[in-house]
């Protein structure tokens, strides 16, 4: 339109619109004469102007406002400890952010849940419940789910922020290589796998919930989300109508809806089995298998059609493939893949023999590793052979010229080991003039992962398969780490056809049963967190690794340890492997063995000590000893052992060659077969396997090969019936084993985990009812501790003690249900009976504490000392019986002992007691039910707590933090003799903040109630009066949160703070006193810092970390520059500065504890360390913790053996002497006045007055589930800082599969 | 909003309105950020029908994102027209934002409720209104800003005429034929 014309019309238009309606038409036509074709378009307009009406009357900002608030933003703004800074995308349940975790500084992709889902609460708590059983997954390809939280009215979900895109985008750009999408789909299988096996369905696999890391690691999202949108009810017709009144809004996730899903019928493992196929359809072709334009079609389609052939898209598709996608989307679930895990075998299958072709299609260019690196250049034939009991191994063969064999170690990988910087330059080196034959261990590498046998016996079986499908006559065996082990057994039994032995780092006995407290817990440590980080980018995960194998790892080797996780062997079969070798002992085959070895080691070696390498050495007959100078487990490259390694394997292989052949030549007749096949039988460690209720089939196995070479050999009639006899045998123990194994198939495997509380603060002590329908607790949403009474899945609490004013806590169900035991503050304090809905309340006596049925619901037993600090509890706790009926009591133990239990059928009683020797900690015992010895359960170095029998006797559940954080874990137990059968395992493996506690069964033992606590400390400060030596007023919080800080100290302007975070990452901070402006000063991959202590001059901070492996200390610029470590000392720790600045006192812990002083101004090899001198008890030690402003003396803690704290003392400087001041407390600090001390003891902050020895509470908490930490003074000494630590605790149950 | 991106909105809108298109893209998501806290602000605290004050809402996001004394508005005029100017981006590009949802463009999960629904006919009828604009400021300039200083700058009929120094009649009646047209133009879209 032409401005003149609109003009126009728009004169014409406002005169008409002044006239009446119906002069309108002949005005127009008069004046529109000469353009018919205007009249028109104005009449036209007079129609819009009267239907416009209220159009564009409302601006449109108002229009928009609640589409506008419907994505309400919070960006910018704090989600508790999460600082939103950007969308990241938003979906039908909310919106994800990308936050900012200000705890740890690191980038956390933000859920939070629109408003209208979070109204219904039922709803809500299904979100968390399912969020929380899939957060507890920890499976690399399943998103990392941190926290689950809310604020105010918004919940949200912390998880992993992930760089890269969803499959949807990939997607897009079209259809995928059939090698990537086998990649995907294996990944993606794998996470449901580990879900299904956990019980939680995803419901909503498509494309967009797969994200696809720029690394290549697939990460499914959203487990338990799609439960939200879904109706609650099952029912057939309602769910139908769901799909059908959403119409056209699910549409983007119809296409991958199983057909009983577009039914609206029930949903279980099947639906997402049907899903993934669609998706790997859609990969493979680039098109969904079930098209449609609306969603009546697209559901139509899925319910009748049979997709078009992969074929037809994607001509490349193999038919297995094709097989594959069939049985996958079988429209009757029945039909189809019934378990992920065979549709993961299937997939990973094909994924390696798709490999395997393309490696021999174009040998000599292998897939993974940096084509640039030079050893890329070496030719790697992978080959595939099949053991006896019917494992794919994998092979290869690098190099030519005579055979070297390399005996399979832990977690190799054919193709990986390649780019390693650990394994690059051996292969290298021998592969240059050896034929080097490499072979990857069942479960492990390109070898079959779906495997049964894991024992010692089918190593060596895998490593004799390998040199039978090469045909290999005469050769060398290298075996590292595992791998010696193996290469004995091997060189023992076929003395013939090897030429030389090598063994280095290898061990004779499996790692735990050595004994050795440390290595057991390490152990332990190990198995826990390939549970929780395998294959993670988990930086205590590498931390672990290359403190155990390398020690002074690069980020490179690193990065290859974290990334050889996520290819070499799945986190089951990596625990399992691991097991197998705590078990290994050859012990008894080294005098066997008959060829020439060399055995190397290093001296310093972190992993298999260097006695157990010259022990191995000392055994073997004639085997050369070569020590090396190192303290890696695996041999590097760059450390000067390597060079060693070299030369000494190089003359090794020379020389002894022809000696090697004589020396055979002599001994074949001379070598007793049988006596070997025996003694690896023994050495596979069956004797503890039996006793562990698992038959292994080692023995087995090896008797029948013993057997079948006696036929061989002579062909006698006996050997034939010995023969016979012996198969039946073995036939009968397999079936047997099957049978023991299957009944001992892990009921842990399958367990399913309900939170049943979820109140803020603590509830504790739970207590189900024998028929596992309800329970009990003790919790304070009252003001005063009271038992609670609740139905298991329901969300009521019936407070049973709430007429008592008094604090009424553990309580204990009846063995018939109708009764429940507690402990009460009431009159006195004592043990209560009340009936099972808190009625008619009875004293059963005037002291104890943690009241336990016995089975026939006459005794009770009681505990004399409360739970709470047990190490500084100063006396021991009694056990007593008490008749219910009779009153009598009866002293079953001195002591110590607490949480006490009656054994299922009445023959013991378990309880925990502290430490009763150095190294040890609190541990498990039994005693007779009437008294006489106890017998130690446990008694390693770890914390054992609150044992309870499993209903069927065979097991004792308790509470440990063997993993590292405090878990349920069991041990097989003999109910009459209380002796352990076996090593403990973990049950839970619960975050590393939270502890697992308080536990109690269910009848039939399918329920165990627990308690997961976390502690949130915060800082908090209080005015205090020195004139006085009381607070004045009320403290004050300083930050709020689950950061986690404790160990504040006061800068020298005071001003600020400096302390440290606990939790899973350790850093140190700085804050203002006032809370503001807090920092991480230490912001990077390491976790171990703690205890930082301000200079004097306030310009730097002295911390302890384990950055190096070792506890060290180590400096740091106020503002966070100028990091460097100050000891070398191997386990040096706390560091309290000298007043002027110059000095440094720490402690170190090995070999006893001493405290040095050391001047941080030097370098540590201009060190002259100052020992403080011994104590006179020399089991004690003194650790200090506080230099006096005048800088004569040092305040400190007297440390135990058993590496607790008991008590304050001074030691002067001058003098040289130690003073006792305290038998209890901790963290003492000194005033200005040089006299007195500050310090904490059991929730309590107390002043002591060094020159009387007496002492005033200060501060005190009384409250079970709060403690106060260690304390910080102002310079003015006019406030005290403290860590608040308050418990956050709710009930957990957990339901075992029968 | 810190102080620091107080700043930097100052200055984006300083830029944009010297004529530097590019500022425009760097304030939009800014300025979009304040609007949807201001919407909820006022959703949840007005009745349901209550008018919003959208010329106050504007003020006051100006108020919270731009620091006056960095800004020598030219006039009022100039303001409002920088306003609605801004308003209009901002809110055709939410709109596109909620249409394209529609369409399952989104990687997203999009399940919408009907109160979506109905957002996004409105938000469809924006769009269309911002075409249409584009058409209507070819022939006729000034009545194209009138409708954006009313419809997307939220303007009463006496500010519009404030703003562009022209009399409420005239605005009035520019109203009427402009609101004419452009429902026709809509209807037969």
């Amino acid at each position: 339109m032409t401005p003149e014309r609109w003009q126009r019309i728009k004169s014409l238009l406002e005169s008409a619109l002044e006239r009446d309606p119906e002069e309108r038409e002949a005005f127009l036509k008069e004046a529109c004469a000469d353009d018919p074709s205007l009249q028109s378009h104005v009449q036209s307009l007079i129609v819009s102007h009267e239907q416009a009406g209220s159009f564009i009357e409302t601006p449109a900002f108002e229009l928009m406002a609640e589409s506008l608030d419907e994505g309400q933003s919070i960006i910018g703004s704090d989600l508790g400890p999460y600082r939103v800074t950007g969308l990241l995308g938003a979906g039908g349940m909310g919106e994800v952010y990308l936050a900012e975790d200000t705890r740890l500084g690191r980038k956390v992709a933000l859920k939070v849940l629109l408003a209208h889902f979070t109204l219904e609460e039922e709803r809500v708590r299904r979100f968390q419940q399912e969020a929380r059983a899939a957060s507890a997954l920890n499976h690399p390809n399943i998103i990392t789910i941190y926290e689950i939280g809310g604020m105010d009215a918004s919940h949200f979900m912390a998880t992993e922020f992930i760089e890269g895109d969803t499959l949807f985008k990939r997607l897009q750009a079209g259809r995928m290589k059939i090698s990537d999408a086998l990649d995907v789909a294996v990944q993606i299988a794998s996470a449901l796998c580990a879900a299904h096996q956990a019980g939680i369905v995803h419901r909503d696999i498509k494309p967009g919930n797969i994200m696809l890391r720029t690394d290549g690691i697939v990460k499914v999202l959203d487990f338990g989300l799609a439960m939200l949108t879904e109706q609650k009810s099952d029912d057939d017709l309602e769910a139908a109508t769901l799909v059908k009144t959403k119409q056209g809004i699910v549409m983007g996730t119809a296409h991958y809806m199983s057909p009983e899903q577009a039914r609206g019928q029930k949903m279980d493992a099947r639906t997402d089995i049907f899903s993934l196929g669609v998706v790997l359809y859609q990969m493979v072709t680039g098109r969904v298998p079930f098209p449609g334009q609306t969603m009546t079609d697209i559901l139509a389609s899925i319910l009748m059609l049979e997709p078009p052939s992969l074929n037809q898209s994607a001509p490349e598709a193999p038919a297995e493939l094709q097989r594959i996608v069939n049985n996958a989307l079988r429209k009757d679930k029945e039909k189809r893949y019934q378990t992920t895990r065979e549709l993961l075998t299937d997939l990973k299958r094909l994924k390696q023999q798709l490999e395997f072709e393309a490696e021999s299609g174009r040998a000599g260019t292998p897939k993974l590793g940096d084509t640039s690196s030079p050893s890329r250049q070496m030719d790697q034939e992978i080959r595939f052979c099949t053991t006896a009991d019917g494992v794919r191994i994998a092979y290869a063969t690098v190099g030519e010229g005579p055979p070297l064999v390399k005996a399979a170690n832990w977690l190799n990988h054919l193709e990986f080991d390649w780019r390693s910087p650990i394994w690059r330059h051996l292969l290298e080196e021998f592969g240059r003039d050896h034929r080097l034959v490499r072979y990857d261990e069942r479960g492990n590498g390109l070898s079959d992962w779906d495997v049964e046998n894991f024992t010692f016996e089918a190593f060596v079986q895998d490593l004799a398969t390998v040199v039978d499908s090469l045909g290999l006559d005469r050769f060398p065996i290298l075996g590292i780490s595992q791998g010696g082990p193996v290469a004995i057994a091997y060189a023992v039994r076929h003395p013939e056809r090897v030429s030389h032995l090598i063994l280095y780092g290898s061990y004779a006995r499996g790692w735990a049963k050595r004994g050795v407290p440390e290595v057991i817990e390490r152990f332990q440590a190990q198995k826990t967190l390939i549970k929780l980080g395998w294959g993670q980018d988990n930086p205590a995960f590498r931390q672990l690794w290359t403190t155990l194998y390398v020690p002074d790892a690069t980020p490179e080797q690193w990065q290859w340890f974290n990334d050889l996780h996520q290819v070499s062997t799945s986190p089951d079969n990596a625990i399992r492997l691991l097991d197998e070798l705590g078990k290994i002992d050859v012990v008894d085959l080294l005098p066997q063995v008959k060829v020439p070895t060399l055995v190397l080691h290093c001296r310093d070696e972190v992993v298999v000590p260097f006695e157990e390498g010259r022990m191995l050495a000392g055994l073997i007959p004639g085997a050369r000893f070569v020590p090396l100078e190192g303290r890696n487990h695996l041999l590097l490259e760059s450390e000067p052992a390597w060079a060693k390694f070299v030369t000494e394997v190089r003359r090794f292989l020379k020389t002894e060659q022809f000696e090697t052949k004589r020396e055979w030549s002599h001994s074949t007749d001379s070598i007793d077969r049988k006596a070997s096949a025996r003694q690896i039988t023994m050495g596979a460690g069956s004797d503890q396997a039996i006793r562990t209720g698992e038959i292994a089939p080692a023995p087995v196995t090896s008797s029948a090969e013993y057997v079948v070479s006696e036929i061989k050999r002579h062909k006698t009639i006996v050997a034939a019936i010995v023969a016979i006899v012996v198969l039946c045998a073995v036939g009968y123990l397999l079936l047997k084993w099957r049978q023991v194994s299957k009944e001992a198939a892990n009921p842990l495997k399958n367990a399913s985990f309900t939170q049943l509380t979820d109140q803020a603060g603590a509830e504790f002590f739970p207590s189900l009812s024998p028929d596992g329908k309800s329970l009990v607790y003790a919790s304070r949403a009252a003001g005063n501790w009271d038992i609670y009474l609740q139905r298991v899945g329901g969300r009521n609490s019936t407070n049973l003690t709430k007429d008592s004013r008094a604090d009424d806590t553990q309580p204990s169900f009846s063995p018939d249900g109708q009764r429940i035991a507690f402990r009460s503050d009431r009159e006195g304090g004592g043990i209560y009976v009340m009936g099972a809905t808190g009625e008619s309340v009875t004293r059963l006596s005037d002291f104890g504490y943690s009241p336990a049925w016995s089975p026939d619901g006459e005794q009770i037993l009681v505990g004399t000392e409360k739970i709470p600090q047990p190490s500084t509890r100063p006396t021991k706790s009694q056990l007593w019986m008490i008749n219910v009926k009779t009153n009598e009591r009866r002293l079953i133990s001195e002591g110590d002992a607490l949480q006490p239990n009656y054994s299922p059928h009445r023959q013991r009683i378990a309880y925990w007691s502290r430490p009763s020797r150095a190294g040890q900690r609190e541990n498990i015992w039994t005693i007779p039910v009437d008294g006489g010895e106890a017998v130690a359960v446990t008694n390693g170095s770890t914390t054992d707590l609150n044992p309870i029998w499993s209903p069927d006797g065979r097991y004792l559940y308790f509470s440990s933090n063997r993993g590292g954080s405090i878990n349920v874990w069991r041990v097989a137990i003999d109910e009459k003799s209380g002796a352990a059968l076996g090593e403990p395992e973990a049950v839970t493996t619960i975050g590393a903040a939270t502890s697992a506690l308080h536990l109690s069964f269910s009848r039939n033992g399918r329920q165990l109630a627990y308690v997961a606590q976390e502690d949130i400390r915060n800082l908090r400060k209080v005015a205090f009066d020195t004139s006085t030596g009381k607070t004045a007023g009320e403290p004050i919080s300083i930050t709020r949160g689950s950061l986690q800080l404790w160990f504040p100290d006061a800068s020298p302007d005071g001003e600020w703070l400096t302390a440290c975070s606990r939790g899973q990452q350790r850093h140190v901070f700085i804050i203002r006193t006032d809370g503001s402006e807090l920092r991480d000063l230490t912001d990077d991959d390491y976790r171990h810092d703690g205890w930082p202590r301000w200079s004097p001059n306030g310009k730097r901070i002295v911390f302890t970390s384990r950055r190096s492996g070792n506890y060290e200390l180590w400096v740091i610029n106020r503002d966070g520059s100028g990091l460097q470590q100050l000891t070398q000392a191997s386990g040096a720790h706390y560091s309290p500065w000298s007043p002027d600045g110059r000095m440094i006192a720490y402690s170190i812990h090995t070999p006893k504890n001493d405290c040095v002083v050391v001047q941080p101004d030097r370098a540590w090899n201009e060190q002259k360390l100052e020992y403080l001198p011994p104590l006179s008890d020399s089991s004690l030690s003194f650790e200090g913790w506080s230099w006096s402003p005048d800088g004569r003396r040092l305040a400190g803690i007297k440390h135990l053996p058993s590496g607790n704290h008991s008590g304050i003392g001074v030691y002067d400087l001058e003098s040289k002497n130690y003073t006792w001041l305290t038998d209890f407390g901790d963290w003492p600090l000194w005033f200005n006045d040089n006299r007195h001390l500050l310090f904490v003891s059991e929730g309590q902050i107390l002043l002591l007055d060094t020159q009387t020895r007496k002492y005033q509470p200060v501060l005190t908490v009384t409250d079970q589930d709060v403690d106060i930490g260690s304390p910080a003074l102002s310079p003015d000494n006019r406030t005290i800082y403290f860590t608040y630590v308050a418990a956050e605790a709710d009930i957990w149950l957990m339901t075992l599969e029968t | 909003m810190t102080q620091a991106s107080t700043h930097e909105v100052t200055q984006l809108l300083i830029e944009w309105s010297n004529g530097d298109k590019a500022a425009l893209d760097k304030l939009m998501p800014l300025i979009h950020e304040e609007l949807r806290r201001l919407a909820h602000h006022y959703m949840s605290r007005e009745r349901p029908g209550h008018t919003l004050q959208t010329s106050a809402l504007v003020d006051e996001a100006y108020l919270r994102l731009v620091n006056r004394k960095d800004v020598h508005w030219q006039n009022r005029a100039h303001f409002f027209a920088i306003a609605a100017q801004l308003m209009r981006s901002i809110l055709v590009d939410h709109a596109r934002s909620l249409a394209y949802a529609k369409r399952g463009g989104g990687a997203r999960k999009i399940e919408l409720d009907e109160a979506m629904i109905v957002s996004q006919e409105r938000a469809a009828e924006v769009m269309a209104l911002d075409e249409a604009l584009k058409e209507l400021v070819s022939f006729d300039p000034q009545q194209s800003r009138i409708v954006e200083l009313r419809f997307f700058g939220g303007l009463t009929i006496e500010e519009t005429a404030e703003a562009l120094s022209l009399s409420p009649a005239t605005i009035k009646r520019e109203w009427v034929s402009a609101k004419a047209w452009l429902h026709h133009e809509l209807a037969n879209r």
